[in-house]
């Protein structure tokens, strides 16, 4: 015969496990990089680099050369030009970026910018020295009040760290045409 | 008694799935870097069958910019096929002795650069042990790697130089560049 506490301890246990089951982080979510939230105009010290936010335009069009050729990319939405300043600390590395919007999504950078002068996905940013870069986030407009930019190690964010920076003023105007040069 | 030997048996088997889940990080780690650096003069050394040298080294700088110089580094590498095909690529980097590494610029404007910087307006190519146009064995396999540093390095750099097939195995040379300023 079965008897009432030993009923009671496999109840217990079941309820237990469940409750570690519906609790327990998914393996996403366990190997996130570890954040820092910096303020406008903070520099961030990542674990291989260090950052800051310096400026953001906003624009209907942007307009730019790549391979001797003229190029202009318009948008539904609206391009986010930010502007950031950084320096590797421990080796030459590049640097990723995504926007993360004021509805929590993530943007990347926009690959219709590929290849930009001084764009932040063709950067290397090298110990010893600051230097500026480019990125381009192409962005429903909703999304940019609000949204702060995420910059990780290009290569592998897992279990490093993650730089989430405030935007510095944002203008309230967008510009139909801004053209990136050198 | 018998429970016992069931424990350490799962004990055992505990350790063994460690140690062979740890088998592949350990490789990885010491392929990973260059555990064990060898120090070569002027006249090169061997690292795995393969003779390096560094042959040439100049620097340029720029007065608008005084804070960053340019380093271009020749390198030779001299050896049968075997052993050049067993290192499995090559790595440059530049360090400065406090741990900070600075790695070849690899952009569409690094052959145009190290053709301007070098004295004999040539671009040797980065560093492969297996180029498609290899010389006769025996002849060194030259290659030019560029570099961009804070004008303090040019006091004092080492180059590290090794292989996947290498490491934990490298070579460090210190170099001292011909500088060149820009107009």
């Amino acid at each position: 015969m079965i008897r009432p506490a030993n009923i009671a301890i496999v109840l217990v246990g079941g309820a237990l496990l469940g409750v570690m089951m519906q609790t327990a982080p998914d393996y996403n979510s366990v190997v996130q990089p570890f954040r820092s939230h910096l303020a406008t105009g903070e520099t961030g010290e990542a674990r291989s680099f260090r950052a800051r936010f310096t400026g953001a335009r906003l624009a209907e069009r942007i307009a730019f050369r790549r391979f001797g050729r003229d190029l202009v990319r318009d948008t539904d939405g609206v391009f986010l030009i930010a502007e950031i300043e950084a320096e590797a600390t421990v080796a030459s590395q590049q640097i990723g970026a995504t926007w993360r919007g004021a509805s929590g999504r993530d943007y990347a950078l926009s690959r219709r910018a590929q290849g930009i002068p001084t764009g932040l996905d063709s950067r290397w940013f090298q110990p010893g020295l600051t230097d500026r870069a480019i990125a381009v986030f192409e962005l429903p407009e909703d999304e940019i009040a609000g949204g702060e930019m995420v910059l990780t190690n290009s290569f592998n964010a897992v279990f490093d760290s993650a730089l989430h920076l405030a935007p510095p003023p944002l203008p309230a105007d967008k510009l139909p045409l801004v053209r990136i040069d050198p | 008694m018998k429970h016992l030997v069931w424990i350490i048996l799962a004990m055992l088997l505990l350790l063994a799935t460690v140690a062979i889940g740890a088998l592949t990080d350990i490789t990885d780690l010491r392929r990973a870097r260059e555990w064990n650096i060898t120090q070569a003069g002027q006249a090169g050394a061997e690292l795995h069958g393969v003779h390096v040298r560094v042959a040439q080294v100049w620097a340029a700088t720029a007065p608008s910019r005084p804070e960053r110089a340019v380093i271009v580094v020749r390198l030779a590498l001299r050896s049968n096929e075997a052993a050049r095909q067993a290192w499995i690529g090559c790595d440059v980097s530049l360090s400065d002795g406090s741990g900070r590494v600075w790695r070849p610029l690899q952009t569409a404007n690094t052959d145009g650069a190290i053709k301007a910087i070098s004295p004999d307006g040539e671009s040797k190519g980065r560093c492969t042990p297996v180029p498609y146009n290899a010389p006769p064995e025996g002849q060194e396999i030259l290659s030019d790697q560029l570099f961009l540093v804070p004008a303090d390095l040019l006091k004092g750099a080492k180059l590290r130089v090794s292989a996947l097939g290498t490491r934990p195995d490298g070579l460090e040379f210190p170099i001292t560049p011909a500088v060149r300023a820009l107009q």
